[in-house]
């Protein structure tokens, strides 16, 4: 846990509430409230939090997509440009469809960012967006698919090769799981605390699912209504929560197991 | 009552059979795809244009034969009601949310708008839904999404039915509100005598409300067992990864997870075939049921030796 | 849907049959569609003139046909014309919202107050009646229906997560725009273009009638009709023709425009697949 990575500054930001008549007039919603985390390298951040709760948000910050109306994102250290450090965040989102281009197969798709970002020569790229795909276990026959083609687990998958693809050092992942299958789920944890090890990411794992978090993550922070009510690692804080809202949440944790509840012992 | 149901749509469903009767929750479990929902509908008899189903449900000694629909209509609503997964779509938008309830039972049981009015306040407040006089008269979309599915199951609740089916019923809601709704729905099952038909892919959920679960795979039962049987002692191996597979608090998730992506068998034999590592030659036919305790069957070749009491 | 292809089928086939017209004139027209020959003036149609004569002893099939030249030209053309100008201020306003939205959608807005045909009148008569001119005032009054179109999916489009992506990978705006937001909208520009070629058409149609639009002796099917028009009750294949052209023209790009849209519009189309 030595150098940090991102560091989020008592970051806010607003949003103006839709659909008002007259437009433009009145009501914003306030999604962050001075919000301060940060992520080190090779470490895996959870942010747990509710729907309208600011995590989506947070994490559209962290990968520099939303500029904060207060407050300073840092960079490996300094506060400088994103675009300067672009090629090293990058984000998977929750709807793996919605995510992908209709229109590019999964090679242009993937193979985007190393034409922008690296400036890589076109064989180059073939290889490199192979080696990517190979990487989250997708075989190479995917390349020329469309990505209504695909299934939704490998959807998500090309969607992380394509983060993967430029190298990067942090993933922003905002809840790459809620669409999949359990089954699918599962796969796509294991796969990515093994790239975590193996490449020695850093990720910043917003999510609702208490255990997923538990399996990725080696510090969770809680959110709820854009303030960070409690953050520490992830054993402590999910089993003794500091946070009265922590402990609400863990409470209503739905345990895949029928015995802590049910006193019709056998039926 | 019972239900039996028997060829349903192939390759969607398969020769599923299952009863269920009063005060008792039965989860049905699977992926998606697996016919799980296809099954659900099918018991309410609001199977979408193109199915082609065979089959018999029996609903309290009645005979009811899959695919004709006036066989349904006395049904819907007065017997058995649905609450769907996503309860800003199946609301109406445009009527206030007490008359949704009201008007149901100012039709059914013929009673004047003041006393269906009165009896919807009072269902309101049973229902957690506060406060009921100003939810009332509220629209839909002026709701957050637990009290929208609250409302649901007030409109699915109305009459009474003994049967209430629930798709998905808390997929989309947060955590907290999410077991919150669960005893909502359990409540009726403990206090009302109801039989809770509920369709889910959280095994999560199964623990927390069910009494019985039947694990679908591609179209077919692999597996029925009382809750507690069914997480101790899962003979299937498809039930089995299920249960692996369920990331949770206290141990790390196992890492023996197939690795291929999942397509299972829909055309015949075990759907599990192409995953299992003990498959044999019989394997290709799908076996009958197999009692292995009063409470616990399961369609595997493999399970015999593995009878317990 | 059976009926939404038949719609395509024949409304591709009818536009298709057009454009051959179009193209083979010279191949097709059995006259010359300028010599006149007063002797033969306002002959019945028969075997020498399928369509007739006109009032000069032009044989009207020729005409016809040498006129859906200029009428799908026009009608083409400033359609061709008033989507790219509203796919840009469309893509353009959708994608950065804000003051360039408001700023182009007025003046989408003042435009669209203007009684179209009106202004292409005003232009006419300021300026000499000329093919380019036509199909300018057209192109130039026609936009702003396709940019409320294109704005209203640009909105939507720029809010998608494959957009973020995209700009994550480091593409630029111009290359979100066009690379990854543009095909995305395709679809709707391409039946919004089809269903605005007949009235296009139609206002080429009109200007002719009214002696505004392409200048005789080109023909085109609406001067064709100003000039059968003291005719109507002795010739009657002077006027009828060249009108069944506008007639069918219309009718089948519509048709077009329709089933196209009938098979983008996701509500009505593939079944919903059930878990």
């Amino acid at each position: 846990m030595s150098e940090i990575l991102l560091e989020i500054k008592n970051v806010s930001a607003y949003y103006q509430a839709a659909g008002r008549i007259p437009p433009g007039k009145g009501r914003t919603i306030q999604a962050l409230a001075g919000v301060s985390v940060c992520v080190a390298k090779g470490e895996a951040l959870g942010i747990i939090g509710e729907s309208g709760s600011g995590k989506t948000t947070l994490a559209r910050v962290a990968a520099g997509l939303l500029t904060p109306s207060a407050g300073d994102v840092c960079y490996d250290g300094r506060k400088h440009e994103f675009r300067r450090c672009q090629s090293w965040v990058q984000m998977v989102f929750q709807d793996p469809y919605g995510s992908l281009n209709p229109s590019l197969d999964v090679e242009a798709a993937v193979g985007e960012g190393l034409l922008l970002l690296r400036k890589v020569s076109t064989a180059a790229r073939k290889r490199k967006v192979a080696e990517a795909l190979a990487m989250v276990g997708l075989p190479r026959n995917v390349l020329d698919r469309y990505p209504h083609q695909l299934s939704g687990g490998q959807q998500q998958r090309v969607a992380l090769a394509r983060a993967l693809v430029t190298g990067p050092r942090l993933l922003v992942l905002d809840e790459p799981l809620a669409a999949l299958d359990a089954l699918s789920q599962a796969r796509l944890l294991l796969l990515l605390a093994q790239l975590k090890a193996r490449l020695n990411l850093s990720y910043l794992f917003v999510s609702h699912n208490l255990a997923a978090v538990r399996q990725l993550c080696d510090r969770v922070g809680v959110i709820h209504a854009g303030r960070l009510v409690e953050c520490g690692s992830v054993l402590q804080v999910l089993t003794q929560p500091a946070h009265e809202y922590t402990a609400r949440l863990l409470e209503a944790f739905l345990w895949p197991d029928p015995s802590p509840f049910r006193g019709r012992a056998g039926n | 009552m019972s239900f039996r149901q028997g060829g349903i749509l192939l390759p969607a469903v398969r020769n599923l059979q299952f009863a269920l009767s009063g005060s008792e929750a039965l989860a049905i479990v699977g992926e998606s795809g697996s016919g799980k929902t296809l099954t659900g509908l099918a018991v309410m008899g609001l199977l979408p244009h193109g199915a082609v189903a065979r089959g018999r449900i029996y609903f309290s000694g009645r005979m009811l034969v899959v695919g004709r629909d006036s066989d349904w209509d006395d049904l819907r609503g007065r017997s058995a009601a649905m609450v769907f997964q996503n309860p800003a779509a199946a609301l109406n938008p445009v009527i206030k949310v007490g008359r949704q309830v009201s008007e149901t039972l100012e039709f059914h049981y013929k009673i004047s708008r003041k006393e269906a009015d009165t009896k919807t306040l009072q269902l309101f407040s049973a229902l957690g839904i506060a406060p009921a006089g100003r939810r009332f008269h509220q629209y839909p979309h002026q709701l957050s999404g637990g009290l929208q599915q609250r409302v649901m199951i007030a409109v699915a609740g109305a009459l009474e039915p003994p049967l209430l089916i629930a798709d998905e019923p808390t997929s989309a809601l947060d955590l907290t509100i999410q077991s919150q709704v669960l005893d909502l729905l359990t409540a009726g099952v403990r206090e009302r005598g109801r039989a809770l038909l509920l369709i889910t892919h959280d095994l999560g959920v199964v623990a927390r409300t069910a009494d019985r679960v039947l694990v679908m795979c591609a179209g077919v039962m692999v597996e029925e067992a009382a809750v507690k049987e069914l997480f101790e002692r899962a003979c299937h191996p498809y039930t089995r990864m299920l249960l692996q597979s369920v990331p949770r608090l206290d141990r790390k998730l196992s890492s023996k997870l197939p690795c291929r992506p999942l397509n299972f068998r829909t055309a015949s034999g075990c759907p599990y075939l192409p995953y299992c590592r003990r498959a044999i030659e019989k394997c290709r036919q799908l076996p009958p049921p197999l009692n292995i305790s009063p409470t616990h069957r399961v369609c595997c070749h493999l399970a015999g030796g593995r009878r317990h009491v | 849907m059976p009926e939404g292809r038949s719609h395509f089928a024949v409304g591709l086939s009818l536009v298709c049959l057009l454009a051959v017209a179009a193209l083979c004139a010279p191949v097709l027209a059995t006259h010359c569609p300028y010599a006149p020959a007063p002797e033969k003036s306002l002959l019945p149609p028969g075997q020498e003139h399928l369509f007739g004569t006109d009032r000069l002893g032009r044989d009207v099939f020729s005409r016809v046909i040498f006129g859906s030249r200029a009428s799908l030209a026009v009608g083409g053309l400033s359609v061709l014309m008033a989507v790219g100008i509203g796919t840009a201020v469309g893509a353009t306003a959708g994608y950065y919202g804000g003051v360039t939205d408001a700023l182009l959608m007025r003046l989408a807005d003042v435009i669209l107050s203007f009684p179209s045909f009106f202004l292409v009148l005003l232009m006419v008569s300021l300026f000499e009646p000329h093919f380019w001119l036509v199909v300018a005032v057209i192109g130039c009054t026609g936009w702003p229906a396709t940019a409320r179109l294109v704005r209203g999916e640009f909105l939507r489009l720029r809010e998608t997560d494959f957009a973020s992506a995209a700009r994550l990978s480091g593409a630029s705006d111009s290359r979100v725009i066009i690379r990854h937001l543009l095909p995305n909208a395709l679809g709707p520009i391409l039946v919004s273009a089809t269903v605005s070629v007949p009235a296009a058409i139609l206002t080429e149609a009109g200007l002719g009638f009214l002696g505004l639009g392409v200048q005789p002796p080109v023909p085109t099917w609406g001067n064709m009709l100003r000039d059968a028009q003291n005719y109507i009750r002795h010739a009657w294949w002077y006027a009828t023709f060249p009108g069944l052209f506008i007639f069918t023209s219309v009718f089948s790009f519509y048709l077009l425009g329709e089933a196209m849209r009938e098979a983008l519009n996701p509500s009505s189309g593939k079944n919903k697949s059930y878990a």
